[in-house]
């Protein structure tokens, strides 16, 4: 192929090389034992496709980490004030019922110490 | 079944860096990325071991390793599907490492006939090259294996092919060569006595 050689003249007398920058360059194309074998590569290696049902599976499994992702993306990202708000809210009703429980014990015993008629 | 599980736009005339930009700030939006490339990913992991479950798999786990890394995905110039590649490359490598002494693959068992043969005893034929073929393949390293892949089963340009597999598209013509030529002095190696 003349675009893949190196000619020289120098005194009447041409010397033609092949062009060592080209190596690999469609070097199936150049010798025909290796564009056959390519040609038997394409039909051997010949595209495959997944099951339609394995296609859909994945894609729901992948919806549902994806929608996981994305409500952990959510709670991180809401503003300070509103986490602030949140953590201030849940300590006060765990104190609160801490106390509640702690004034009901106090209440019961309290209430078995007066009451009449008890060993 | 929805045919778009994740609930969203295929993608189609999207650009891929739109879509991979989607992606990263709504995970959901990572289905088009899906839909775009499980072909793909799917056909090339199936060609690196041979059998449709290990690549159900693997597929499947290249896909949730690319969803649960999509944040940390910065683009550098080669596009998504050769991250998407780099990923199922090495996973497809650790399986094989893992059952190197455990089975034989793959390529040799791939059951892909082959078509547009007139007589079944041409058929039959070219079914046994197709053969031959794929377990020469097998017995090249995996580099080659893997280049030959994306070359063929793929359809890759060997610009797209370099961006994968990190080397410049002059180094993959060459490795190309080289690949025919050692594909070749396999194939007659395999027809001898």
């Amino acid at each position: 192929m003349e675009r893949d050689v190196f000619r020289w003249t120098w005194g009447g007398l041409t010397i033609s090389l092949p062009a060592v920058g080209r190596v690999g360059s469609g070097v199936e194309e150049r010798d025909p034992a290796l564009h056959a074998l390519a040609m038997e590569l394409r039909a051997a290696l010949r595209p495959v496709a997944p099951r339609p049902a394995f296609r859909a599976r994945l894609g729901r499994e992948l919806a549902a980490m994806a929608r996981r992702r994305r409500s952990v993306r959510i709670v991180m990202q809401r503003p300070p004030n509103y986490r602030r708000g949140l953590l201030i809210g849940a300590a006060a009703v765990s104190s609160a019922v801490s106390l509640a429980g702690l004034v009901a014990l106090i209440w019961r015993h309290r209430g078995r110490q007066v009451a009449p008629g008890t060993f | 079944m929805d045919e778009n599980p994740l609930g969203m736009m295929a993608g189609e005339g999207a650009s891929e860096q739109d879509l991979v930009e989607r992606a990263q700030q709504d995970p959901l939006a990572f289905g088009a990325l899906y839909e775009r490339y499980v072909d793909r990913i799917y056909n090339y992991v199936y060609y690196r071991v041979g059998d449709h479950h290990d690549a159900e798999d693997l597929t499947a786990r290249t896909f949730y390793r690319a969803l649960a890394h999509i944040e940390q995905y910065v683009d550098r110039g080669a596009p998504f599907s050769a991250w998407l590649y780099r990923i199922a490359h090495n996973l497809v490598a650790n399986w094989h490492r893992d059952r190197m002494r455990r089975r034989t693959i793959a390529l040799d068992d791939a059951d892909v006939t082959a078509a547009g043969y007139e007589s079944l005893q041409e058929q039959a034929e070219a079914n046994e090259r197709a053969e031959a073929l794929r377990r020469a393949i097998r017995r090249l390293s995996p580099e080659r294996q893997q280049l030959l892949i994306l070359k063929f089963a793929e359809g890759l340009s060997n610009e797209e092919i370099g961006q994968i597999m990190g080397r410049s598209e002059g180094a993959i013509k060459s490795l190309y060569h080289r690949t025919l030529l050692a594909l070749q002095e396999e194939l007659r190696r395999g027809e001898e006595p």
